[in-house]
């Protein structure tokens, strides 16, 4: 959860799972709570990761071996 | 004039030079269908081109081979650029092929079908190499031709879709006898240049079979097939099948939907992490309200109210059994008082007294003794009669005794 590079699938399946827990009637209060602490910081990764609009084509260039823009 | 006799030897190496000097037999094309094709085992391949009424050997040396865009195939038509060639030693001459251009579908369906046939055997295609396509890609490079048809409709559709993917576009190109060397080197090159790439769409736009062949050439199949990164062909339109589709990880039929492929729709995930974060929110709000309100029944001002309705009532109810009780003792007694008047009027009747009413009296002797019989007393004792009103103080005159009826005088 603390780890930096969490991948788009893997916060978008751990806010998936909280949704699930806080759906079932099972989890004490305090559970639900940790979940749902936990679903909001997938959400907000999963924000990041949507918001990131860096949406930029680069074009290889054979002779230089670089990228520039397209 | 008699020309002097020369030996085989000097005979074959004159046709060798004289052929070998003339400038046509030195570079010619020649156009004939494929027989006795043979693969030897250095690399070189051996056949014979015939055609309705003559044949010629030809070899095509292994460095060709590797070269050549086309797979051979028995009964193929094909055009073969080479020169003669004269083995001296056997005094035979052979065409010594450069490159070899296949034309018509007919002929290049016959080459499809058996270099398919080849690298199936070799399990090229094997469901089991597919990889997964990444969800999420963060990468995306696009192998084409940088001014085609199919880079505009592949950026069109994902700008349309996605805008925080990026993309790399690496051009090559296409068609033309170098476009499959260009695009297997693109394809290695992205993967060892731009190793963080998620996805690779290579392809192009719609165009003839021999404008798409390089898709269908071996170098170019090979190269997919090595790739780390996954790949998604996108060659020409649905009809259009290339062996770079069969050995790809996914099939597109068109490089737009190799786009819609590659990248999700970020709108869609957007609204829908949304609505999963608005369902968290809705879910955890839920639950507290109602443990609010389970609170809210358990708690201690209820809790008073409740007891003290409870003691209110509990007070009537001891209140009601009180007066039950008190109703319930004072039958009692009044039905027990009732029963002592009655034996008290029982008793009254039993009373010497009311006896006495009567008109009897009781004797009593000196001492007070209750005198009952007559046989106790004799002439000159004295004894009391008690009356209703008073006492009669006596003295016996005679006493008379009777016994069975009969009196007796008795002294």
């Amino acid at each position: 959860m603390e780890k930096k590079a969490l991948s788009f699938e893997e916060a978008l399946a751990g806010l998936e799972n909280a949704a699930d827990a806080l759906k079932s009637d099972n989890t004490t209060l305090e559970e639900a709570l940790l979940r749902f602490e936990e679903g909001m910081q997938y959400y907000v990764k999963c924000k990041e990761h949507l918001t990131a609009a860096n949406e930029k084509v680069k074009i290889y260039d054979k002779v230089k071996q670089e990228l520039t823009d397209y | 004039m008699a020309i002097k006799p020369i030996s085989v030897t000097q005979f074959n190496s004159y046709v060798k030079r004289v052929l070998q000097s003339d400038p046509l037999l030195g570079n010619v094309l020649v156009i004939g269908e494929i027989s006795n094709l043979k693969y030897h085992g250095s690399g070189h391949v051996f056949f014979t081109l015939k055609d309705e009424s003559s044949k010629l050997s030809c070899f095509l040396p292994a460095d060709q081979v590797r070269r050549l865009h086309y797979e051979l195939a028995e009964g193929m038509l094909i055009t073969a650029a080479g020169y003669v060639s004269v083995f001296e030693r056997g005094g035979t001459y052979s065409f010594n092929v450069r490159d070899i251009i296949v034309e018509g579908t007919g002929n290049l369906t016959v080459a499809f079908e058996a270099l398919k046939t080849k690298l199936e055997k070799e399990g090229l295609f094997d469901a089991k190499y597919k990889k997964e396509l990444p969800f999420f890609p963060k990468q995306v490079a696009i192998i084409t031709s940088e001014t085609g048809a199919a880079i505009r409709d592949i950026l069109k559709i994902i700008r349309q879709r996605n805008d925080v993917v990026k993309v790399i576009l690496y051009p090559c190109l296409v068609q033309g006898p170098d476009a499959a060397a260009d695009i297997a080197s693109a394809i290695r090159e992205v993967n060892r240049s731009f190793p963080e790439t998620d996805v690779i769409i290579t392809g192009r736009g719609g165009g003839s079979i021999e404008e798409l062949w390089a898709f269908n050439e071996e170098i170019v199949v090979r190269s997919i097939f090595l790739s780390e990164i996954p790949v998604i062909s996108a060659v020409g339109h649905e009809t259009d099948v290339t062996l770079a589709d069969y050995v790809s990880d996914r099939r597109a039929a068109t490089p737009s939907e190799a786009a819609q492929m590659a990248v999700p729709d970020i709108e869609a995930l957007r609204s829908s992490v949304s609505t999963t974060a608005a369902e968290i929110h809705a879910a955890i709000q839920d639950r507290l309200r109602y443990l609010e309100l389970k609170t809210e029944q358990h708690n201690m001002e209820a809790l008073r109210t409740r007891l003290c309705n409870r003691l209110t009532f509990s007070g009537m109810k001891a209140d009601g059994l009180g007066k039950d009780l008190f109703h319930m003792i004072s039958d009692k007694l009044s039905r027990y008082s009732t029963s002592v008047e009655i034996l008290l009027t029982e008793l009254s009747a039993g009373s010497p007294y009311s006896i006495m009413e009567r008109g009897y009296g009781a004797l009593i002797d000196g001492s007070g003794k209750l005198l009952t019989s007559a046989t106790t007393l004799k002439a000159g004792d004295s004894l009391t009669v008690i009356c209703k009103d008073g006492k009669i103080k006596c003295y016996v005159e005679e006493v008379r005794r009777t016994t069975y009826g009969k009196e007796s005088l008795e002294f």
